[in-house]
């Protein structure tokens, strides 16, 4: 895997060392990477220098890890970056519809009409259908 | 050369592995292993993990536990 030179290496017990780019992934994605995989494995962190950090992931005994485990460890990252980049893109409008949601969900609950009692038709379901 | 967890030994940068949750996993695990922990330098401080007597033939998986608790722990508390 020529590619990975340089990124991943494996030591005697079989872990593998990752070493990525902060500026790239950021930290975020980085941690959020790891506990993915933190069932499967066990991983260790350390801030190789300020713009890198070095990741050791060993296979929990019992457990299955997929033959390319490191090709999935990269992709996921990129994954992970990306669910950040949409967050950033569309935080403020999810929170909004949530707001948006909840504050008409308050009004509903405070209101004279609102009860627990399931005999009161809020909805008035009866009167459309005539009875 | 082996990785950290079979030598049980490592550095830890503080930002990553909150120092003082790293004391309470210390506690969480006392049945199990000793833990040493260093002074915080510069973000960093070290680590030293030692199963006990009746643990040594576990050592390598109480090591790896312990490193991943606190790894777990800490993470949480960067709002994951």
């Amino acid at each position: 895997m020529p590619v990975l030179n340089g990124v991943v290496s494996r030591f005697d017990d079989e872990a593998f060392q990752f070493v990525v780019n902060c500026k790239l992934y950021g930290t975020g994605a980085i941690f959020k990477t790891c506990y993915a995989f933190m069932g499967n494995c066990y991983v260790y962190l350390d801030f190789e220098d300020d713009d890198h950090i070095k990741v050791i992931i060993k296979q929990k005994e019992g457990k299955h890890l997929p033959p390319n485990f490191a090709e999935e460890f990269l992709n996921e990252l990129v994954n992970q970056r990306l669910r950040v980049d949409i967050n950033l893109e569309t935080g403020k409008i999810r929170e909004m519809l949530i707001a948006k949601a909840l504050f008409t969900l308050d009004i509903h609950e405070n209101s004279s009409e609102s009860s627990d009692d399931f005999n009161v038709d809020i909805l008035k379901i009866n009167q459309l259908k005539g009875i | 050369m082996k990785s950290v967890f079979s030598t049980g030994e490592a550095r830890l940068d503080n930002r990553i592995y909150d120092r003082a949750l790293v004391k309470k996993g210390a506690n969480v695990y006392a049945d199990f292993c000793d833990v040493k922990l260093g002074p915080i330098i510069k973000n960093k401080f070290t680590l030293k993990i030692t199963s006990k007597k009746n643990h040594l033939t576990d050592e390598t998986r109480i090591i790896s536990e312990f490193l991943n608790f606190i790894l777990g722990t800490s993470l949480n508390g960067h709002s994951l």
